[in-house]
């Protein structure tokens, strides 16, 4: 439909982000035989795309961009098409440098948390599963990451385990400590059961920015700061300092208003926000995002101290160094499903990339 | 420095200035007029209802620039109930009371719902209410009343909403009233006070001396100084306890209680609010709820004012209970506003009102001042914003 109009403008230049993204097998194919088509016409056309064998497919050329910056770009136009892990080569190769904290005195307990056969459908397409047959479980003390590409469905199975946030018709069940829990949909319900989730769109839907540090940090635990609801305005100060503290946010009062901040420091005050709310299992989503190496590094050593204090943490992530950097298992999501679970210790960034695109090329 | 500080205390009570600047403006122009003691009366008995108003409309505000453009009308209605549920029917003044309660609060639950949990846009679901309410105010009064107004209500139910507390003759102190100004003016310079010691105390920031001291110097010399007034217009209006009562409370729900925490968070970031474990369509419920029986509250107040039911009762009020907000400081988009904001905003507005009133300046005249003071106030509240980033 897209598509269409824009034909109807006499594009010459086409450009065609993930067009296939929610297209079958069958109808990507005759879309890209149409594109092969436009070609012969004359039309110059770019397309965006995680489906290398698509990109291997169509284009003439492949650009590989990663971190915001051109990597190489590959020649396509020989008999025969470019393999993917040449592809994948150009978008992994990189040497590894000791960018992540070590982490040490690891002890990893007993499992905290089990989901199993868990099945999310789209809120507005109910035919369409988001999350599919999942199994994941989380020890304490332990940082499980979970890899996947753009659309994997990772925040999908976050939120959903979080309150029911996201989706409709769940199916599958949840282990909490051993204990099988029937979550309502409702967030509240999820922090009551020491559910915490820091979400990877912090100015979206992880802090309030009109408000200040004060307020943000003590909003997913209000309750302990009051007595039959009135709030305990020097406690909440203090508490503010505290994790102000210990976070090392950089600001000159904890009365700043969260906006001004810079987002290093904002993802500081969501993660004290929801380190306030005294969580057992944390879910970070993409908790880097968007900040400066320095300040990564400083998230890196809270997600480690936490899980030396026994919690169980679950970090999602599309880089695929931090996820190898940080975890001590890792779970490899694609379209929903789950398409394998290693230890870090058997973990590389090619057998991690051939776990996705095995599974890719099995749909 | 010294110049800095008092810059920036200017700016950031810029609406107080203004409040200042505008009264004695109109303290010239009426020869002093706006400073009789029946102007600081009526100030208060013409205004309470916006008082009373504006904090309903400013909790549906903060919930993201919501509001509730049906309490005019519903203040008609609820007034024509109460006429045949007291004047018609002789039913008692406590009863009655109680019956206008429980209707409003079934609109305000009805009203709760259709927002909070079907998602219909508030000012559509209160835009039915502003055309149907008043009409069928207006036929229940012409169904039970000749003129289209009944009066005269009983003098308890009178009692209980206007009228003055132990009243004097005019121009005669009246004790109770200015020991009860000494009163309040002596716990709002406690409570400065107070605060800045247990703060000093726990080692977080406070209030300089100086802050402290001309703190308290405004606003127990304005509490003062109205009292003053009003114990020589005949005494404390009664209708001014219950706008002391409702400001009170209101403000201390919105400053100091979780719930009202989740209102302005709600109205900061709705979906954060929400992952936060913040019930979300719950406090929209409860801000159209409490903008219903608040209504119900001002109706009483109205038609006692008027001693009677009248079809142009609660004309425009949902008009000036949300300029009184955005005048006072209310983000129209949510997240951002206080009762003492919106209590500055009234009163600024109500002094306009009494001194054009007092000049004899064309009604329709007043119209376009009142029209260009809620624009300036608006431009103003986003260029200050902008300032500061």
């Amino acid at each position: 439909m897209e598509i269409a109009k824009a034909l109807d403008k006499q594009a010459k230049l086409l450009i065609l982000d993930e067009p296939t993204s929610s297209l079958n097998e069958e109808d990507s194919r005759a879309l890209l035989d149409l594109m092969l088509g436009f070609k012969k016409q004359g039309m110059t056309m770019i397309i965006i795309s995680h489906k290398l064998n698509e990109v291997a497919y169509v284009a003439d050329k492949i650009t590989v961009i990663r971190d915001g910056t051109t990597i190489e770009t590959i020649d396509n136009r020989g008999p025969e098409p470019v393999s993917e892990e040449r592809i994948i080569k150009g978008m992994v190769g990189r040497e590894m440098t000791n960018r992540f904290p070590k982490r040490e005195g690891v002890k990893i307990g007993d499992v905290m948390m089990e989901v199993s056969h868990w099945t999310v459908h789209h809120p507005l397409y109910p035919e369409r599963k988001v999350v599919d047959d999942v199994s994941i479980n989380v020890r304490k003390g332990e940082v499980v990451g979970i890899y996947g590409l753009m659309g994997a469905g990772r925040t999908e199975l976050a939120m959903s385990i979080f309150g029911q946030s996201y989706g409709v018709n769940f199916s599958g069940s949840l282990k909490i400590d051993g204990k099988d829990v029937k979550m309502k949909k409702s967030e509240s319900d999820a922090i009551r059961h020491k559910i915490a989730y820091v979400t990877e769109d912090r100015k979206g839907n992880g802090l309030v920015l009109s408000q200040s540090i004060r307020v943000n940090t003590s909003l997913a635990n209000l309750d302990s700061i009051a007595s039959h609801t009135v709030i305990d305005q020097d406690r909440e100060y203090a508490v503010a300092e505290e994790y102000r503290g210990k976070l090392s946010i950089k600001t000159p009062s904890v009365e700043q208003l969260v906006g001004n901040l810079s987002g290093g420091n904002q993802q500081k005050v969501l993660l004290a926000k929801w380190m306030f709310a005294e969580p057992d299992i944390m879910i970070l989503d993409e908790p880097t995002r968007g900040i400066d190496v320095g300040a990564k590094y400083e998230i890196y050593c809270i997600i480690n101290d936490l899980a030396a204090s026994g919690k169980s943490v679950i970090m999602i992530s599309s880089e695929l160094p931090e996820v190898l950097g940080m975890s001590d298992r890792i779970y490899i999501m694609n379209e929903g499903k789950m398409v394998g679970e290693m230890k870090a210790s058997q973990a590389t960034q090619e057998n991690i990339m051939a776990a996705i695109l095995r599974s890719g090329r099995g749909a | 420095m010294d110049k800095n500080a008092i810059v920036t205390t200017l700016k950031k009570n810029a609406m107080l200035v203004v409040l200042v600047l505008v009264y004695l403006f109109f303290a010239i122009l009426t020869g002093g007029g706006i400073f009789k003691p029946s102007s600081f009366n009526a100030l208060i008995t013409q205004n309470a209802y916006v008082y009373i108003l504006g904090c309903g409309m400013l909790m549906c505000m903060l919930t993201g620039g919501n509001i509730d453009l049906s309490c005019g009308a519903f203040v008609c209605l609820l007034g024509s109930i109460g006429g045949v549920l007291m004047v018609i029917n002789g039913m008692s003044t406590g009863v009655s009371i109680l019956l206008m309660l429980l209707i409003s609060a079934v609109y305000g639950c009805g009203l709760g719902f259709l927002i909070a949990y079907v998602n219909v846009p508030p000012w559509i679901a209160t835009l039915a209410g502003y055309l149907a309410f008043r009409g069928l105010g207006t036929s229940i009064l012409r169904n039970n009343s000749v003129t289209g107004s009944i009066a005269p209500f009983p003098q308890t139910f009178l009692n209980v909403f206007s009228g003055k507390v132990f009243k004097t003759a005019d121009g005669v102190m009246n004790w109770p009233c200015m020991i009860a100004g000494v009163a309040a003016a002596a716990v709002v310079v406690l409570a400065v006070f107070m605060t800045r010691n247990s703060r000093l105390r726990k080692g977080y920031v406070a209030d300089t001396m100086r802050t402290a001291v001309v703190k308290s110097i405004l606003g127990g010399g304005v509490i003062l100084l109205f009292m003053y007034k009003l114990a020589l217009a005949g005494g404390i209006p009664v209708v001014l306890i219950w706008v002391a009562a409702v400001v009170l409370i209101y403000s201390f729900i919105t400053s100091r209680t979780t719930i009202g925490r989740h209102f302005y968070v709600v109205g900061g970031n709705m979906e954060a609010a929400r992952l936060s474990g913040v019930n979300t369509r719950r406090i929209m419920f409860i801000a159209y709820l409490n903008m219903a029986i608040l209504t119900a509250i001002s109706a009483m107040t109205v038609i006692a004012r008027f001693t009677a039911a009248n079809a142009d009762a609660g004309k425009n009020f949902e008009m000036d209970a949300i300029s009184a907000c955005v005048v006072g400081g209310v983000s129209a988009s949510g997240g951002a506003g206080s009762v003492l904001g919106m209590v500055i905003g009234a009163t600024l507005i109500g002094v306009i009102n009494l001194g054009m009133f007092q000049i004899s300046l064309d009604a329709n005249y007043q119209r376009v001042v009142k029209g260009f003071v809620l624009l300036a106030a608006v431009v103003f509240d986003i260029l200050s914003k902008k300032k500061n980033k």
